[in-house]
């Protein structure tokens, strides 16, 4: 598709704020803590060990090799969906300000906040990695499949982001929900029980969570070392582009009335 | 915001002839453009108030038209001004043309890039150092990363921050941030510039800066610009122009400074739009003012203003000075009767200090006896203190009386046997009737009338009404309606005396009546009327508490006018038209933000009006 030079223009414009804008967040984030960017990489870490201990000594969802790399791989995956969703939902309305003065292109607050977690994400798989390092778990080739892994879940959290920036502004109570979903999601996403603990029925219902599907693509390729099936990235790809294509119609639809409710 | 302000087109708007002639090339067009809200649904921030008003079927009411079907271009190289009192419609008309909002209805043609300054600082973090901020700010506002390199050491200096640029924003002052804003918009040479109310942030000299550079990008590079100012003199000074929106409907477009000038007058004011034809007719009429008719008589404050009148008034030094309350209109104003009986000068004091102006002119009047009007509540010891330092050989009475009923009769008392004594008529009245007694002044001063007050129940105090049952007075003239005092209570108040009641439309109304009553009683044939008017405003009478002295002493009349009601406007140059013949000299109380020269001289235009000029120059 050629391109106009109009619109490649506007292209490096916005990718400029975009960048501009994750520059800010960054800043933001770690500006007066004393680790800094550590954080990024102590946090996911923290996290495992307390899940880990849970999880091994009181509650036992059977026996899982490598626990602990399979606690860590679901809960960072998740946690790029979960925190981006949750940041950009509040894009739009912290945006007011500007979209009130400014004329730019909205569409920019939502996926500023992805690209933010998705710099987030690369920064605490440095905590990944130190894991594969003690439990002396080598990578395989099927490790070069992650930024594949890690397109899919940005566009997917991406249309989720859009379409929850849009349906915020005109609904405050989407903020208020959208945390109690992420914590229901979290635990029906197999992030520290295995799927085959679950019924039938849930393991059927199951195929139908995105989040599912991810989580098993990332331990499959840094875990078990394996190159996900065609079908599985055909699954994940298709998951992706509907959920970026109905946010993307739903922020469309609506941007042209932000002005008047943020 | 008054309610009633007149929205409809002082001009054919349809073809503005100013454009014509012009060939430059259009960079704005705004074509038919209106903006509708929805009052209603906008305020709905959750589901449960959107499902409450659904139900209620609330959602499509409450519409508000915040630009009604504007239409109008900006060429190439213009600066145009957008006039407007506050909620007209201006902002959301830039929002829109700087494509922040779309409009409801018409369509919007800009040819070229926008580099829009409203509201300077959007998406400033605070947090963030100043460096980095002017990247996010250029960033935001559409710059490349090159631009905002090559022209940072040029923002940089503008804003004159070089020191603290790796400062968080948040410890700077806020002029310190206008102005890297302001750096930051302008830095840019774009082809239509937006300026809203920006020019009103930071300190004097940075607002100059601003405007230099604004300036500059017009003068040199040819920029389009379009201003909203509250500031008529800047539109006026920077636009060529103008563009005059009252609640979403264009009123007026031209040349800016016609439309400054004609905005100065009727912008945001009250008034019928029949009045407002008159007044606007009357402003545009070439009536020539009468040479050296106009007065003003101001100083910079009611006491400055009490002293030049005083002054004027031409009182022989040595005499009786009554130094009354000048934070009151009542107690001053009863003054009036008392100072014609001893030709005394009224002077208002502050109640704890003796302003400096009215202690100035009091030693040039160096007067032998002082009397003050209420007690140390109202004019403390402390100023009675300082005049018996001032002026050692004095003697000082102070007439007591905290309310006004209660000194309205210490003062009867008081005046009883002094000098020539108190007149047969007297005013009986109510706290707040202020434009009716500045109205009688001249009477009340000349005949020596004592004004009297009577209480909020609509009664008199005992000692009020035993004076007025006595003999010594034989009429009685009750200024304002009967809401404040009945005409049973007037009736049984009143034995052998009678009573008048004198109570017009509204202050303007009472104003003629009274000036008739006092032309009967106080001209004879010879000179039916005054020579001078002293026209003094409504909506802050403070300049004319002292009037009764200078108006009574002189003869002359007074005219009661609001230059923000252009029904009193109209009423008044009517008035003035009648009296043509024998005005000789309108003296204006108070300062420019009292009355304009605009609206003075829109009266002296009307002491030249002829019977159907206004109708003349109507286009």
């Amino acid at each position: 598709m050629a391109l106009s030079e109009a619109k490649k223009n506007l292209l490096r414009r916005n990718w400029f704020t975009i960048t501009s804008l994750v520059s800010r967040d960054f800043k933001l984030k770690y500006r007066r803590s004393a680790l800094g960017v550590a954080w990024s990489v102590l946090n996911p870490l923290l996290m495992m060990c307390v899940l880990a201990a849970v999880f091994s000594m009181f509650l036992r969802f059977g026996d899982i090799p490598n626990f602990p790399l399979y606690l860590i791989l679901g809960n960072t995956i998740f946690a790029l969906m979960a925190d981006s969703t949750s940041a950009a939902m509040y894009s739009v309305i912290e945006s007011a300000p500007l979209i009130k003065k400014i004329r730019i292109d909205k569409i920019i607050f939502p996926l500023e906040k992805v690209l933010f977690q998705v710099v987030n994400f690369v920064i605490s798989l440095i905590a990944v990695i130190i894991v594969m390092l003690v439990f002396r778990i080598a990578p395989t080739p099927s490790i070069l499949l992650l930024p594949l892994l890690v397109i899919y879940v940005a566009v997917f959290s991406a249309g989720l982001s859009m379409a929850l920036s849009a349906l915020a502004v005109f609904f405050r109570d989407v903020l208020h929900l959208w945390s109690v979903v992420i914590t229901a999601w979290t635990y029906a996403t197999p992030l520290f029980y295995p799927i085959t603990i679950l019924p039938d029925l849930m393991q059927t219902a199951m195929m139908y969570n995105p989040m599912y599907h991810y989580v098993t693509y990332f331990r499959d390729i840094a875990l078990y070392g394996t190159v996900p099936s065609l079908s599985a990235n055909f699954i994940c790809l298709g998951m992706a582009l509907v959920s970026f294509a109905i946010g993307l119609a739903i922020f469309k639809k609506n941007e042209s009335r932000f002005i008047l409710y943020v | 915001m008054p309610e009633n302000v007149n929205t409809t087109p002082l001009q054919n708007l349809e073809d503005p002839s100013f454009d014509e002639h012009s060939t430059a090339e259009n960079m704005i067009k705004v074509d038919h453009v209106s903006m509708i809200f929805n009052m209603a649904s906008e305020q709905l921030n959750s589901l449960k108030e959107y499902a409450i008003a659904l139900a209620r079927h609330e959602l499509r009411f409450k519409e508000f038209r915040a630009l009604n079907d504007v239409s109008f271009e900006v060429r190439k190289g213009d600066v145009f001004g957008i006039l407007g009192t506050n909620g007209s419609g201006k902002s959301t008309l830039l929002k829109i043309i700087a494509g922040v909002l779309d409009p409801s209805e018409g369509s919007i043609e800009i040819n070229g890039s926008i580099a829009p300054l409203i509201e300077l600082g959007a998406g400033f973090d605070l947090e963030l150092t100043a460096r980095e901020n002017i990247y996010l700010n250029g960033a935001l506002l559409g710059y490349s990363k090159k631009f905002i390199d090559e022209s940072f050491d040029e923002i940089v200096e503008f804003a004159e921050v070089k020191e603290f640029l790796d400062m968080p924003m948040k410890n700077y002052s806020s002029g310190m941030v206008a102005r890297i804003a302001f750096a930051i918009a302008t830095v840019i040479i774009p082809d239509i510039l937006i300026v809203d109310e920006v020019l009103s942030v930071g300190d004097f000299m940075f607002q100059q800066k601003c405007e230099r550079r604004i300036t500059k990008l017009i003068k040199e590079h040819e920029v389009t610009v379009l201003i909203v100012s509250h500031s008529n003199d800047q539109i006026e000074r920077l636009c060529n122009k103008a563009i005059w929106i009252e609640k979403g409907h264009t009123r007026m477009m031209g040349d800016a400074r016609d439309v400054c000038r004609i905005y100065r007058v009727l912008g945001g004011h009250i008034g019928s739009e029949k009045s407002e034809r008159q007044v606007f007719d009357m402003l545009n009429a070439k009536t020539p003012i009468p040479e050296g008719v106009l007065k003003t008589i101001a100083g910079e404050d009611r006491y400055g203003t009490a002293a030049n009148l005083m002054e004027k008034a031409g009182y022989e030094p040595g005499g009786v000075a009554l130094i009354v309350p000048g934070e009151h209109a009542s107690p001053c104003l009863m003054a009036t009767g008392l100072s014609g009986i001893l030709d005394a000068p009224i002077l208002p004091t502050k109640a704890e200090v003796l302003p400096d102006t009215i202690s100035q002119w009091l030693k040039r009047y160096a007067p032998s006896r002082i009397v003050i009007l209420g007690s140390t509540a109202l004019v403390s010891q402390k100023v009675e203190d300082s005049l018996a330092v001032l002026f050692k050989h004095s003697q000082i009475e102070r007439i007591e009386g905290e309310s006004w009923d209660e000194l309205s009769a210490n003062v009867y008392e008081f005046g009883k046997g002094q000098g020539s004594g108190w007149g047969k008529t007297a005013l009986l009245t109510y706290d707040g009737c202020s434009g009716d007694l500045v109205s009688f002044s001249p009477l009340s001063w000349t005949k020596r009338m004592p004004t009297f007050f009577i209480k909020e129940n609509g009664r008199a105090t005992e000692p009020v009404e035993k004076i007025i049952a006595s003999n010594n007075l034989n009429h009685i003239l009750a200024l304002g309606g009967d809401c404040h005092f009945s005409d049973e209570y007037l009736n049984d108040l009143v034995d052998k005396t009678t009573w008048k009641r004198i109570a017009g439309r509204d202050c303007y109304h009472a104003n003629r009546m009274i000036n008739e009553i006092v032309e009967e009683t106080f001209f004879d044939e010879s000179s039916p009327t005054a020579l001078e008017y002293i026209v003094c405003t409504t909506w802050d009478p403070a300049d004319a508490f002292s009037i009764g002295a200078y108006a009574g002493k002189k003869n002359s009349l007074t005219i009661l006018e609001d230059p923000q009601n252009l029904d009193s406007v109209a009423q008044a140059i009517e008035y003035i038209g009648l009296k043509q013949n024998d005005i000789r000299q309108l003296t204006f109380l108070g300062d420019h933000t009292r009355f304009s020269d605009l609206d003075k001289s829109l009266l002296g235009k009307a002491l030249s009006q002829t019977e159907d000029s206004p109708s003349n120059t109507d286009n």
